[in-house]
């Protein structure tokens, strides 16, 4: 056989291999029971609510979850070099409905101040 | 030893991902007694959801959307999730995103780069924010949601008409959690203490060929309002967007006059879709009279005046103050054959039309505001001709100069979330676009959506091979010092390209053993030879080991 007909044979090969493979790579091992039946472990009580007032953030302020800027913020760095930053509830995304006039909501998602403000404030 | 064949190889990649599943997305639930997912309001049973209070059922949507992340990604540790239901103001649902970043750790496939904390925990076998905090629970995504609108609570995206599904919403918000979104101020181009994140590095502009990791803050900020030409550069999803978004981009291409257009078009909820072929015809400006149901004489929301001037006719007119059906459906009362609405707000692309209304039976679309007034203009002066069609020249949501998956790149910036998110226009509708489409299913992998493909790009199946896994064409490669086929160990070192292919999967690409397969690796073998990439003595034990393979 030639080099060109093993090379073919191999470029069809290949394809069918990344496919599969990126196939079961990207999760195609979804079970419909693991959908219909989460049994996935729960914190809650007094040790959920100790993490909420830990780390929680406080009342939501559209302001603070929509703020893209690392201003005031401060990394660290570990031994073995890691670098951490805490977000301290930033750069979150916001999720909003605005009325769609027919009894509906159209609903979007922003991680921008003023979309938010604009959406929220009725605008269809 | 066993030669790994094509199916082997599978196998293994099998293997190794159930072998490294081992934590779980936990929800931390952060609500006080009688509260969110505490509220003891008695609820039916809906849509497979079988809590009997609202709080169960809260809960019981949430588990579900972490239990699909789960299954689809195989965190190694554990992912918390900081959840809680509480007053978020009106009109806003809910808010979600990493808690932290971290860059520089054991692992990460880019240096000097952030990543969000559970996607860098997956890579680097370690809690990082756990060890920076010394709290073992602390968590890696902070979710809220409001306990002031009406969501479905089912898990079957059979939501009930005029709710919004949360299980779709939560798959979305984790999402961005999960990795779905970059650190950089798109307005200003500014980067997070400096430093790229792993999100932007495949953040591409196809106008420049850079990629916003290699960009100067000024030119960030200029890409992000590039509408339509920023796409998502990772091979893993280019090559699944031909599995997943349709042939065919709408359109508004304007016959004549000459030099106007083609319109980026959002589609409407309702009428027929556009078609490859189109609808043409002559543009007519709708008119109508200005009263209270809407203010100006171009806003349809009155039976058309000029109903003689528009049937047969594509009719022009304005959003604003009345829905969009009761708009088409003056239009098409008076006659017409399409509707093309200009925007009444800078943006874009221009987002869709929603709506529902089974008795529209012409095509209608939304243009920017941009593209509205030029249409306008041209009308002052003369006859304007358009086809509102489907561009099959290209999938719905790519770029026209790659193909690749468009990002969301708005202009102005500050009217939409915008990068982090897929192209309004993809088609179909794709978990992660900025709106939230009611045809959306909780499916997040090919061939329905690229949310998966793109976390695959960014690290979430990394074989630590060296080789970013948004330009690996081959992870989950065989690791082998040397290349194995069968029983035979050759005496070929088992290269790593920077593809990320190693020659073993060239090996495996050649399938069974057999004649063909013999021949196959033989030519390989002379190749990698001929390219000085092996010497002749390991470029001969490669084909003599398949020799040696296909006669066992």
């Amino acid at each position: 056989m030639t080099r060109r007909s093993c090379c073919t044979g191999a470029a069809r090969l290949r394809a069918r291999v990344t496919a599969a493979a990126a196939g079961i790579a990207a999760g195609l091992l979804i079970t419909p029971a693991a959908l219909a039946a989460p049994n996935k472990r729960v914190v809650d009580g007094a040790e959920g609510q100790r993490v909420a007032a830990k780390h929680g953030g406080g009342a939501f302020k559209a302001e603070t979850a929509t703020n893209r800027s690392s201003a005031g913020l401060t990394g660290t760095r570990s031994a073995n070099g890691t670098r951490s930053l805490n977000l301290e509830g930033r750069y979150q995304h916001v999720h909003f409905a605005v009325p769609d006039g027919a009894g509906g909501y159209a609903v979007g998602c922003t991680d921008d101040l003023a979309t938010l403000r604009q959406a929220t404030g009725g605008a269809q | 030893m066993r030669r790994l064949s094509g199916a082997t190889f599978l196998g293994a990649v099998l293997l190794a991902g159930a072998a490294l599943a081992q934590g779980q997305i936990i929800i931390i639930n952060g609500d006080p007694p009688g509260q969110g997912f505490n509220d003891p309001t008695p609820a039916v049973p809906i849509g497979g959801n079988t809590g009997t209070t609202v709080g169960a059922q809260r809960l019981q949507v949430f588990e579900t959307a972490a239990a699909i992340w789960e299954e689809t990604l195989h965190p190694k540790l554990d992912i918390r999730v900081l959840a809680t239901f509480e007053p978020l103001g009106t009109n806003v649902l809910g808010s979600a995103g990493t808690t932290f970043i971290h860059a520089d750790f054991p692992g990460a496939e880019l240096p000097g780069t952030w990543y969000h904390a559970a996607l860098a925990n997956q890579l680097s076998g370690q809690d990082l924010a756990a060890a920076e905090t010394g709290d073992p629970n602390v968590p890696h995504i902070r979710a809220r949601f409001t306990t002031q609108f009406a969501f479905y609570f089912g898990l079957d995206n059979n939501e009930l008409p005029g709710t919004t599904d949360l299980l779709v919403v939560l798959l979305h918000e984790i999402g961005h959690g999960l990795g779905f979104a970059n650190f950089a101020n798109e307005a200003t181009g500014a980067l997070t203490l400096g430093l790229p994140d792993v999100y932007s590095q495949y953040t591409l502009d196809v106008t420049t060929g850079k990629v916003w990791n290699q960009m100067t803050d000024a030119e960030r900020a200029a890409s992000a309002i590039r509408v339509g030409l920023v796409s998502w550069s990772g091979v893993n999803t280019a090559k699944d967007t031909p599995k997943v978004l349709q042939l065919g981009d709408p359109t508004v291409v304007i016959n004549s006059p000459s030099g106007l257009g083609p319109f980026v078009a959002g589609t409407a909820s309702f009428g027929p879709a556009l078609t490859p072929g189109g609808t043409s015809a002559e543009v007519v400006q709708a008119l109508d009279p200005a009263n209270a149901n809407g203010p100006t004489t171009f806003d349809a929301c009155d039976p058309l005046t000029n109903a003689a001037a528009v049937a047969g006719k594509i009719a022009f007119l304005d959003r604003g103050t009345c829905t969009f059906v009761v708009k088409v459906k003056n239009a098409q009362n008076a006659g017409a054959i399409a509707v093309i609405v200009r925007d009444n707000a800078a943006g874009d692309p221009p987002a869709g039309l929603g709506g529902t209304d089974p008795t529209i039976t012409i095509p209608s679309v939304r243009v920017s505001i941009t593209a509205g007034n030029s249409i306008r203009a041209a009308l002052a002066s003369g006859p304007v001709t358009a086809t509102l069609k489907l561009d099959a020249s290209r999938r719905a949501g790519t770029d026209s100069v790659r193909g690749l998956m468009r990002l969301a790149a708005l202009n102005p910036v500050a009217l939409g979330s915008s990068i982090s998110h897929v192209d309004s226009t993809a088609f179909p509708n794709q978990l992660m676009e900025p709106a939230i489409n009611a045809d959306l299913t909780k499916v997040v992998v090919v061939p329905a959506d690229l949310t998966t493909s793109v976390f695959t790009d960014i690290g979430w199946f990394s074989d630590q091979d060296g080789v970013p896994d948004g330009v690996d064409q081959c992870i989950g490669s065989p690791r082998s010092e040397l290349v194995e086929i069968g029983s035979c160990v050759t005496k070929s070192p088992n290269l790593v390209f920077s593809n990320g292919c190693r020659i073993a999967d060239l090996v495996n690409f050649c399938g069974q053993p057999g004649p063909g397969f013999t021949e196959c690796v033989r030519g390989l073998s002379d190749q990698l030879y001929d390219a000085h990439v092996l010497t002749k003595r390991e470029a001969q034990s490669l084909w003599q080991c398949a020799k040696a393979a296909s006669r066992d």
